[in-house]
């Protein structure tokens, strides 16, 4: 799996449409550090925006880094993190 | 008032079919799981390629005599011919047919189901989209109450006869359906049946993407692994099941276990995780219906199915309730072998568990690589260390999306 060809920002943005289509929550900038579920996501939630964020961005996620997928930050150190 | 004896049981999995075939291959440990040659597989990033599918069956398969009742609509189906011919099985095993013919009144039956009829409603949409088709009897089968009202109709029942759906516990679920309605006098008898045969292309890509499946393609039989610390997810399978369930006054045969108390405790917070609170409730309930103790369950058939994130959860609830004995009763779970049978497990699962208790054979632990330290129960233990065990009380745990729980305990007859 390689690093998306985008920037933070644009990463973040599509972690953000992503939730918003899915939960149809809109998550502010300064709550991208709190944990997802507490703001109204759930595991099937979850694993329906990594899968949109799978095609989106054209890659795979293995699924034994889902735990880490807590916060919007989290998600986006993940994909920034890869080589 | 007395318990409900389980007097029937037929059974096709993955493994085999009929009885007889499924334990012997339990006994060889061939399960029967494999990779993927029946549908195409889908492409588009799916990682997985196996999983444990039933054999077709051939219409010479089934019972001579029920053959002309079935359509060729039905027989076209392996959800329906699987349930037939799991039903023609449990009944010959329980010598209960005569009786159903001399008071069909007093004999129901449920159908369980985790999908129903899915591959069937498949081609409904298939036909109706893409060749302009209207099959009027597409939707009648594709109905959750065609199969119990065709098997109804098939085995001369005119009881109560209906559907349940309840993800991996619908068959627990039926079982509990089964004995209480026993219990309050409106039948005799119950053929408890489920039936999950639903696995092709579409199917198998939507539970690859809901990303809960083992990825160990290079080794099918070995990739189950529940409560071993380098389990990856659950393998899916088809299966079918159906036990008989009667009132002892009115067994023709001595039974292969008593129904003892079932616990059930439902909360969905989060659609795939369990509760470990509530599952400890359900095995509570269990217990305390079954008017026992803890003391007195000699072994646990677990409901783990090789989930990272849930298989502890289900140790941790035997370690409260049970103490220090949690170390000492064998805790096995048939998913190691069987993979995870959709909604057919308690009957599936539970044929294997039952008859583990009549023989008093526990079985080896099956796919443990290396145990998991958040596992205290007795999941690593040899089956050397119980020859000679007696086994007359088990206790089944089941568990599943939707957040159900449920628990039995089954006694030796």
């Amino acid at each position: 799996m390689s690093k998306p060809e985008i920037t933070r920002e644009q990463l973040i943005e599509k972690i953000v449409a992503a939730i918003s289509k899915v939960a149809k929550i809109t998550i502010p900038p300064e709550k991208y550090g709190e944990n997802l579920f507490q703001l109204g996501m759930d595991s099937i939630k979850a694993i329906q925006v990594v899968n949109i964020l799978e095609d989106e961005l054209d890659l795979m996620v293995d699924d034994a880094h889902l735990p880490k997928f807590t916060s919007i930050d989290a998600i986006a150190e993940h994909f920034d993190n890869l080589k | 008032m007395d318990s409900n004896l389980i007097t029937g049981i037929g059974l096709i999995t993955a493994a085999g079919v009929g009885c007889e075939e499924n334990y012997r291959n339990f006994e060889a440990r061939k399960s029967g799981i494999c990779t993927i040659t029946r549908f195409e597989l889908p492409t588009a990033k799916v990682k997985t390629n196996f999983a444990g599918l039933i054999k077709n069956l051939p219409n010479e398969a089934l019972p001579p005599e029920l053959l002309p009742l079935l359509n060729s609509e039905d027989l076209a189906q392996d959800y329906v011919k699987a349930a037939v011919y799991v039903a023609a099985e449990a009944i010959k095993d329980a010598g209960c047919a005569e009786n159903i013919k001399l008071a069909p009144r007093r004999t129901g039956l449920i159908v369980a189901s985790s999908l129903g009829n899915f591959l069937n409603v498949s081609e409904l949409v298939k036909d109706y989209f893409m060749k302009e088709l209207y099959k009027i009897t597409s939707l009648i089968h594709g109905m959750n109450s065609y199969l119990p009202s065709r098997l109804g109709s098939m085995f001369g029942v005119s009881g109560p006869c209906y559907f349940i759906s309840s993800s991996c516990t619908s068959a627990a679920n039926a079982i509990l359906q089964a004995d209480s309605l026993i219990k309050s006098g409106i039948v005799d008898r119950m053929i408890v049946c489920a039936v999950d045969v639903c696995l092709e292309t579409g199917t198998f890509h939507l539970w690859n993407k809901i990303r809960v499946l083992s990825y160990r393609n290079d080794s099918p039989q070995t990739a189950c692994r529940p409560y071993c610390k380098t389990r990856d997810g659950i393998v899916v399978s088809e299966a079918a099941g159906c036990f008989i369930v009667e009132k002892p006054a009115v067994a023709n045969s001595k039974g292969h276990a008593t129904i003892k108390g079932i616990g059930m405790a439902n909360g969905a917070n989060d659609f795939l995780k369990p509760s470990p609170e509530l599952l400890e409730a359900a095995i509570r309930e269990a217990i305390e219906q079954a008017d026992t103790t803890s003391d007195q369950i000699d072994f646990i058939a677990g409901s783990a199915s090789g989930s990272q994130y849930c298989d502890h959860f289900e140790p941790e609830a035997i370690c409260r309730i049970f103490g220090d004995r949690a170390a000492k009763i064998p805790l096995f779970p048939y998913k190691s072998f069987l993979g995870t049978t959709f909604g057919t497990q308690a009957l599936s699962e539970g044929a294997f568990a039952i008859r583990t208790m009549n023989e008093n054979k526990v079985p080896e632990p099956l796919n443990i690589f290396e145990p998991d330290e958040r596992v205290k129960a007795n999941a690593y233990y040899k089956a050397s260390d119980y020859s000679g065990y007696n086994i007359n009380n088990m206790l089944f745990v089941n568990y599943g999306f939707a957040g159900n729980h449920m628990a039995a305990v089954l006694a030796k007859c």
